[in-house]
């Protein structure tokens, strides 16, 4: 099955996270082709898994102060900061993946691990969700199957606004700095350097095109995009 | 409502809130930065333990949410249906005044 690479896009996190629900059920409906996305938010926001309940995780008034976003995620797993970032999602038939998160978790962690090696950023995996350079997280991962399709999705961070993040999560930029690093402080790969590296990386010698979202992919994605953006979902918890 | 919360294994964080009426737990709410899914099912999950006696083991909890587990296809990574049950067990006894 020939793969679709779509290149860096800007997207709200509402947009985001409704176009990987739309391709997710487009894919699981055989309309649609497995794709390697790269996106990033546009304002920056942060985002927190589908079983985190918002107002333990986010300081929402200081985000609006900011012009930030806050978006619950389809998949579960932690809190995470969208800004100067590279993120991926992977979807997919779940058939062409491991049925189990963590088994999906270790294989494409490890190729991401092996992809940042080629732009001189030596990380590790470390079970269950997390790549880290030394003991700091270098991005963040959270994987879901949803109707017959798997959606994996990620991020490697290129440069980090500890204060930002520190506001908008209630934290300090020092226990941050403890726990987060970036691209930016570990090597001179640029972003295009490192979505390079990951495309390379996921999909390696499979066969793949170039290409972009189709009008049908867009027009359920901004559907899907208002409920992302809604109280209703965000505050479900 | 009494929440407890309890760090897995696996390094992830789980909260429990329950509440609890006559002896019984009336409602139970998992949240935390774990995995499940179909995320949708962790309702069933919540359910199987509504109504359930307040003495009920670790044990016995373990088992209904695997029971629950099985019927509604759901498969987890982070958490255990064994880790769930023990914060549960500590909300009901937090509840009902600790021992």
């Amino acid at each position: 099955m020939k793969w679709r690479i779509i290149s860096r896009e800007l997207h709200t996190g509402p947009t985001n996270m409704g176009i990987d629900e739309a391709l997710a059920g487009m894919i699981a409906a055989e309309k649609s082709p497995p794709t390697l996305r790269f996106y990033a938010w546009n304002p920056p926001g942060v985002s927190i898994g589908y079983f985190q309940r918002l107002r333990d995780c986010v300081k929402t008034e200081k985000c609006n102060k900011m012009g930030m976003d806050y978006v619950r995620r389809m998949s579960g797993g932690g809190t995470t900061f969208h800004g100067a970032e590279l993120a991926y999602s992977i979807l997919a038939p779940g058939y062409m993946f491991p049925k189990y998160a963590e088994d999906a978790f270790m294989l494409l962690c490890r190729q991401a691990v092996t992809a940042l090696a080629s732009v001189k950023i030596n990380a590790e995996y470390m079970p269950i969700d997390q790549i880290v350079c030394g003991e700091k997280r270098i991005g963040w991962n959270a994987v879901t199957y949803r109707g017959g399709a798997i959606i994996f999705q990620g991020s490697i961070f290129h440069d980090l606004d500890y204060e930002s993040m520190a506001a908008a999560t209630g934290s300090t930029p020092a226990k941050i700095r403890e726990a987060l690093t970036c691209a930016k402080e570990l090597s001179s790969a640029t972003m295009n350097d490192i979505e390079a590296a990951l495309q390379n990386g996921f999909i390696g010698e499979k066969n793949a095109r170039n290409g972009t979202l189709t009008r049908d992919e867009l027009r359920k994605a901004e559907e899907l995009s208002e409920k992302y953006a809604g109280r209703e979902w965000n505050f479900l918890l | 409502m009494t929440t407890r919360k309890l760090a897995t294994k696996a390094g992830k964080t789980l909260q429990v809130a329950v509440s609890l009426a006559r002896g019984r737990v009336r409602s139970v709410s998992f949240s935390g930065d774990f995995y499940l899914y179909p995320e949708e099912s962790i309702r069933e999950l919540e359910k199987s333990l509504e109504g359930i006696r307040t003495g009920e083991t670790e044990y016995e909890i373990t088992t209904r949410l695997m029971i629950a587990a099985r019927k509604a296809g759901t498969d987890m990574a982070g958490v255990t249906p064994h880790e769930m049950a023990k914060a549960v067990k500590k909300a009901i006894d937090d509840a009902e005044g600790g021992f």
